[in-house]
C-alpha cells in the first residue's frame, strides 16, 4: 500500500531538485529510489571511481615511464652513440697501432734475414781469406768469356780494371775468393744476385736471370765495370753491420735493394765489399698485405728511410710514394707530416693525425730498428670518422625505433586500458546488480511479508535467514505480528466492551435528554410569554439540565441545574436532581389551591435533602429554581449556588413589538449553598416582577465559563455586553441561538469543555383577563 | 493565559499548612488536586488552600473543596480557603461555599 502511495506522488514532488547547500547529498536523500537502485548506483560509483583512479594513476604512471624511458632512451642512443664514435675511432687507431706494430716486425724479419745472409758471406770471405791453406785456387769463368748459366759465378774484371790496377798481380787471390762461389750458388734460390767487389776491382758474382736463361754481360760490363764505383759499394764499404740501398731499379729494369758491407783481410783492412740483391717485392708484400679487417682501412703503407725517403709504398703516387728524386718528408710543406716523418726517422711508435695530398690521415708508425726504417701505415680519417659516423646513425637509428616501438606500445597498452575500463565496468555493472539483488532480496521478502501482514495476513511469518540487521528486522517483525495478532484479540474484546458502553452511554445521553422537556413551542396557545431552552452537551454525557412545566394554569416552574462533574455518575445525579426538585415542587404546587404561593426555600430544602441521603461521593448540583406567574409577572425564585440569570428589561414594549431590552443580572440577596451537599443548608425564596416584554436569560457556567484557545473565559461580562448590543431578539429562541454563536465565536477552535445549557423566557402578560399584566415601568 | 497547574505546600501563620495551587482546578485537575489536598489534610492539623494563583474553578474544584472540608471535619481538623478573587471569589460565593468555608483574603489573615 506505501509503496503505491508513494507512486501517486505528484510530478512536481518527484522532479523538486533541492537547493540549499550540500544539494548534491538532498538530491541523493531526497530522490526517490529504491535501496536496490541506491545500492547499485553506490556499488557501481564506488567501484567505477576506484577503477577511474587506478586507470587514470596507470595510465599516468605509464606516460611518465614513457617520457622518461623514452627521453632516457634517447640520451643513452645519444651517448652511446657519442661513445660508439669515439670507440670506434679510439678502436680503429688502436688497431691501426698494432697492425703498423706487427708489419713492421714482419718487415724487420724479412730484411733481418737478407743482412743476415750478407753478414755471412762477408764472414766467408773473411775466413777463407784468413785460412788460405783450407782452400784450394778456384778458376771460376770469367765475363769476358762469354755467357754464364743463369745462377752461376763468374768472374768479371774490366779491361779498365785491368790497366788499371795490374790484376795478374792478384790472380791468387781471385782464385781463393772464387771459393764463396759455393755460397753465392747456394743462395741463388732466393736472391737475384750475389757479389763481392774487391778492393782491387774485380767482381765475383753469381746472377739469377729472370727467365733462367745464361747470364749475358754487356760490352760496357766486360770493358769498363768497376765494382768500386757501385752505390752498393759506396753503401757497404766501412760499415760494421750491412748497410741497404734504397729501392732502385737495376740494368734489367728490376726493382731492387742491395744490401751491402764489407769483407777483410786477415790484418782486418777491407778487402772489399760484399752484397746480395734483395728483391723488395718480398717488403711490398709484407706492407702491402692488410689485414682483412672490418676496422682497418689502410688507404696505404710506406717505409720510410732514415732519411726520411720514402724506400717502399703503396702508394703509386702522392707525397707518399716512392719519390724519384728522393725527397725527404722531414722537409714536407705540410707541417704535420714533416713533423710526423722527424719522429719516424728517430724510431718513434704512434699514430699521428697528418695532411697528404690535401687530406686528412691517420698516420701510424713503427720502426724496422734492424735496418733503421720506419713503417708507417695511413688511413683516410674520414673513413674511421665515417664508420664511427655508421656507428652512431645505426645505434641513434636503434633509439629512433626504441622510441617508436615504446610509444606504439604505449598506445596499445592505453587502448587495452581503455578496453579492459569499458570491460571491467560492464562486469561491475552486472556484479553490482547481482550483488544489490542479493542484498536486496530479503528486504524484498520482508517488504512482501510486511504487506501480506498488511492486508491482514497476522499468520503470516517473514523467513529470512541472512543471519544480519535484516534476518532481525524480520524477526522483530514477525515478534512485532505476534504480539499485533495478541494485541488485536485483547483489542476486539476491549473494543466491545467499550462499544457496549459508548453505546449505553449514548442511551443514556439519549435518555438523559428525553428527559429534558424538548418540543418546542411546548405551550402552544400560550401567548402569555414565549419560551426556549437547549442543551449543547459536551463529548460526554453531562450533568447539565433545565426543567420547566407548568405547575397550574398561571404558574409555569423554570429550572437550570448544573451537576458536578461528568459522566454517568452526574448523569445519575442529575436524573434524580431533576425527579427530586420536581417532584417536590408539584407536591407543594397544592397551595396555589389555597391561594397562596407555596414555600419554595422549603421545596428546594427538601431536595437538598433527599440528594444528601447516601450522597458519600458529596455529588452537588447547582440549582436556580422559580416559579412565573403568568398573570402578575411576578417570579419568585430560589437559587441554589448556581449562576445569577439576567433580565432584560423591556423599553418601548417587546423586541417583536419594536420595543428593546436592557441587560442586567438578577440581583440574589442569598445565593444560597448548592444542593446535596449539606443536609442543614437553608435557601430563601426572593421575588423580583416581570413586566411585558422583559425577558428571563438562564444559563449554566457552560456560558460564561467557555473557553477560548487561550485559555480566556467568556465571562459574565462579556455575556451581558453581547446581550445588551444583540440580545434584542423577537423570539426567545433567536436570542439563545444569538448567544450560542457568540460563544461559539468565543471558543473558536477550542473544545467544548462543558455543557451549555440556556433557557429564555419572553414574558409578554395576559392579553385579556381579569387581572391586567403589569405596565411597563 | 493559561497558568500551568501547580501544588506547592508550605508552612504558614498560627500553624496553618498552606496548600498553593495555581492555574486551574476542573474536571481534568481536580482529581489530582483531591489527592495532594487528602494527604496535606490527613498530615496537618489546619490546611488553609491559597487560591491567589487559581484562575479558575470549575464545579468539580468546588466538590474538591468540600470533599476536604468534609474530611477535615470528620477527622476534627480545619480547612479553609484564602486569596481567592475575582472569577473564583464569586463562583465561591454563588455556590455559598464562602459561607461554608471561613474564607480569608490572605494567608497573614488566617485565625
Amino acid at each position: 500500500m506505501r509503496s503505491e502511495n508513494e507512486n501517486n506522488r505528484t510530478p512536481d514532488e518527484e522532479t523538486r531538485v533541492p537547493e540549499e547547500n550540500g544539494g548534491s547529498w538532498k538530491f541523493w536523500r531526497n530522490a526517490k529510489l529504491s535501496i536496490h537502485k541506491k545500492l547499485f548506483f553506490v556499488l557501481l560509483v564506488v567501484s567505477a571511481v576506484s577503477f577511474l583512479i587506478l586507470s587514470i594513476i596507470s595510465l599516468v604512471g605509464m606516460h611518465i615511464i614513457w617520457e622518461g624511458v623514452g627521453a632516457g632512451g634517447e640520451r643513452m642512443g645519444h651517448k652511446a652513440a657519442e661513445f660508439t664514435e669515439d670507440f670506434a675511432e679510439d678502436t680503429i687507431r688502436g688497431q691501426m697501432i698494432s697492425v703498423v706494430a706487427e708489419k713492421a716486425s714482419r718487415t724487420e724479419r724479412v730484411v733481418s734475414l737478407a743482412a743476415e745472409e750478407v753478414e755471412y758471406i762477408s764472414g766467408h770471405l773473411d775466413r777463407i781469406l784468413r785460412q788460405p791453406a783450407d782452400y784450394k785456387p778456384r778458376i771460376l769463368p770469367q765475363a769476358s768469356q762469354g755467357p754464364v748459366p743463369s745462377g752461376k759465378t763468374y768472374v768479371n774484371i774490366s779491361d779498365r780494371v785491368r790497366q788499371t790496377e795490374g790484376i795478374t798481380a792478384f790472380n791468387e787471390e781471385i782464385w781463393l775468393a772464387s771459393n764463396i762461389a759455393d755460397v753465392f750458388e747456394s743462395m741463388a734460390d732466393y736472391y737475384p744476385a750475389c757479389f763481392a767487389g774487391s778492393i782491387h776491382g774485380y767482381l765475383i758474382a753469381a746472377d739469377v736471370t729472370a727467365d733462367g736463361s745464361d747470364k749475358t754481360f754487356s760490352d760496357y760490363f766486360k770493358r769498363d765495370y768497376d765494382p768500386r764505383t757501385m752505390g752498393w759499394y759506396t753503401l757497404g764499404t766501412g760499415r760494421q753491420k750491412p748497410a741497404f740501398t734504397n729501392v732502385y731499379t737495376d740494368s734489367n729494369g728490376v726493382r731492387s735493394v742491395s744490401i751491402a758491407m764489407p769483407y777483410h783481410y786477415p790484418d782486418g783492412s777491407e778487402a772489399g765489399v760484399v752484397g746480395i740483391d734483395f728483391n723488395p717485392k718480398e717488403v711490398d708484400d709484407v706492407i702491402s698485405v692488410i689485414e682483412s679487417s672490418d676496422l682497418i682501412m689502410g688507404d696505404a703503407s710506406f717505409v720510410l728511410s732514415p732519411t726520411g725517403e720514402v724506400m717502399f709504398s703503396t702508394q703509386k703516387e702522392g707525397v707518399l710514394a716512392i719519390s724519384e728524386t728522393r725527397r725527404d718528408l722531414r722537409n714536407s710543406e705540410e707541417i704535420s707530416l714533416a713533423h710526423a716523418a722527424a719522429i719516424m726517422t728517430q724510431g718513434g711508435t704512434g699514430i699521428a693525425t697528418i695532411t697528404a695530398d690535401g687530406k686528412e690521415y691517420y698516420l701510424a708508425f713503427a720502426p724496422i730498428q734492424s735496418v733503421g726504417w720506419s713503417l708507417g701505415i695511413v688511413t683516410n680519417t674520414e673513413s674511421v670518422l665515417k664508420l664511427a659516423q655508421q656507428a652512431r646513425e645505426n645505434i641513434d637509428a636503434q633509439t629512433d625505433m626504441f622510441r617508436h616501438a615504446l610509444r606504439s606500445l604505449f598506445i596499445r597498452l592505453a587502448i587495452w586500458a581503455v578496453i579492459l575500463l569499458v570491460g571491467i565496468f560492464l562486469v561491475l555493472f552486472f556484479v553490482s546488480e547481482k550483488v544489490s539483488t542479493i542484498f536486496v532480496k530479503p528486504l524484498l521478502t520482508v517488504i512482501d511479508g510486511v504487506n501480506g501482514i498488511a492486508q491482514g495476513d497476522l499468520d503470516r511469518k517473514l523467513n529470512v535467514k541472512t543471519g544480519d540487521e535484516i534476518e532481525h528486522l524480520a524477526d522483530c517483525v514477525n515478534t512485532m505480528t505476534d504480539e499485533l495478532k495478541e494485541y488485536m484479540n485483547n483489542l476486539s474484546s476491549v473494543t466491545a466492551e467499550k462499544e457496549r458502553i459508548a453505546t449505553e452511554l449514548d442511551l443514556a445521553t439519549n435518555i438523559q435528554e428525553g428527559m429534558l422537556p424538548g418540543i418546542f413551542p411546548t405551550f402552544s396557545g400560550r401567548e402569555e410569554f414565549d419560551l426556549f431552552a437547549t442543551m449543547d452537551t459536551a463529548k460526554e454525557v453531562g450533568g447539565d439540565f433545565y426543567d420547566f412545566y407548568m405547575l397550574d394554569e398561571d404558574h409555569i416552574a423554570l429550572t437550570v441545574a448544573d451537576v458536578s462533574g461528568k459522566g454517568v455518575p452526574a448523569a445519575l445525579f442529575m436524573v434524580i436532581a431533576k425527579t427530586v426538585l420536581k417532584n417536590a415542587t408539584i407536591s407543594a404546587a397544592g397551595a396555589y389551591a389555597g391561594g397562596g404561593e407555596p414555600d419554595f426555600a422549603a421545596v428546594v430544602g427538601q431536595a437538598n435533602r433527599q440528594l444528601c441521603e447516601n450522597n458519600k461521593e458529596k455529588m452537588f448540583v447547582t440549582v436556580f429554581f422559580g416559579v412565573l406567574d403568568i398573570r402578575t409577572g411576578v417570579f419568585a425564585y430560589v437559587n441554589g449556588g448556581h449562576n445569577p440569570p439576567l433580565i432584560g428589561r423591556a423599553a418601548g414594549g417587546a423586541p417583536r413589538a419594536g420595543g428593546s431590552l436592557t441587560w442586567d443580572y438578577v440581583q440574589i440577596e442569598n445565593p444560597g449553598f448548592v444542593l446535596g451537599v449539606r443536609k442543614k443548608a437553608s435557601f430563601t425564596v426572593e421575588h423580583l416582577t416581570l413586566r411585558r416584554g422583559d425577558t428571563l436569560f438562564l444559563y449554566t457556567d457552560g456560558v460564561t465559563e467557555a473557553m477560548d484557545e487561550e485559555g480566556n473565559l467568556y465571562g459574565e461580562e462579556q455575556l451581558k455586553g453581547y446581550l445588551d448590543r444583540a440580545g434584542n431578539k423577537e423570539t426567545a429562541q433567536a436570542i439563545l441561538a444569538a448567544v450560542k454563536s457568540d460563544v461559539s465565536r468565543h471558543v473558536g477552535a477550542a473544545e467544548q469543555s462543558d455543557d451549555i445549557t440556556m433557557l429564555a423566557l419572553a414574558f409578554y402578560g395576559k392579553q385579556s383577563g381579569q387581572e391586567p399584566a403589569p405596565q411597563e415601568a | 493565559m493559561k497558568k500551568e497547574f501547580i501544588q506547592s505546600e508550605a508552612a504558614g501563620p498560627n500553624g496553618w499548612t498552606v496548600w498553593g495551587v495555581s492555574g486551574r482546578i476542573d474536571i481534568t485537575t481536580a482529581e489530582d488536586a483531591y489527592a495532594r489536598g487528602e494527604e496535606i489534610v490527613r498530615k496537618s492539623g489546619k490546611t488553609a488552600l491559597d487560591l491567589s494563583e487559581v484562575d479558575y474553578v470549575s464545579s468539580a474544584g468546588i466538590r474538591v473543596m468540600m470533599r476536604l472540608f468534609d474530611l477535615a471535619e470528620d477527622n476534627g481538623k480545619e480547612f479553609t480557603v484564602v486569596g481567592a478573587a475575582g472569577t473564583v471569589a464569586r463562583v465561591l460565593k454563588e455556590t455559598g461555599m464562602d459561607t461554608l468555608l471561613q474564607m480569608q483574603e490572605t494567608v497573614n489573615d488566617l485565625p
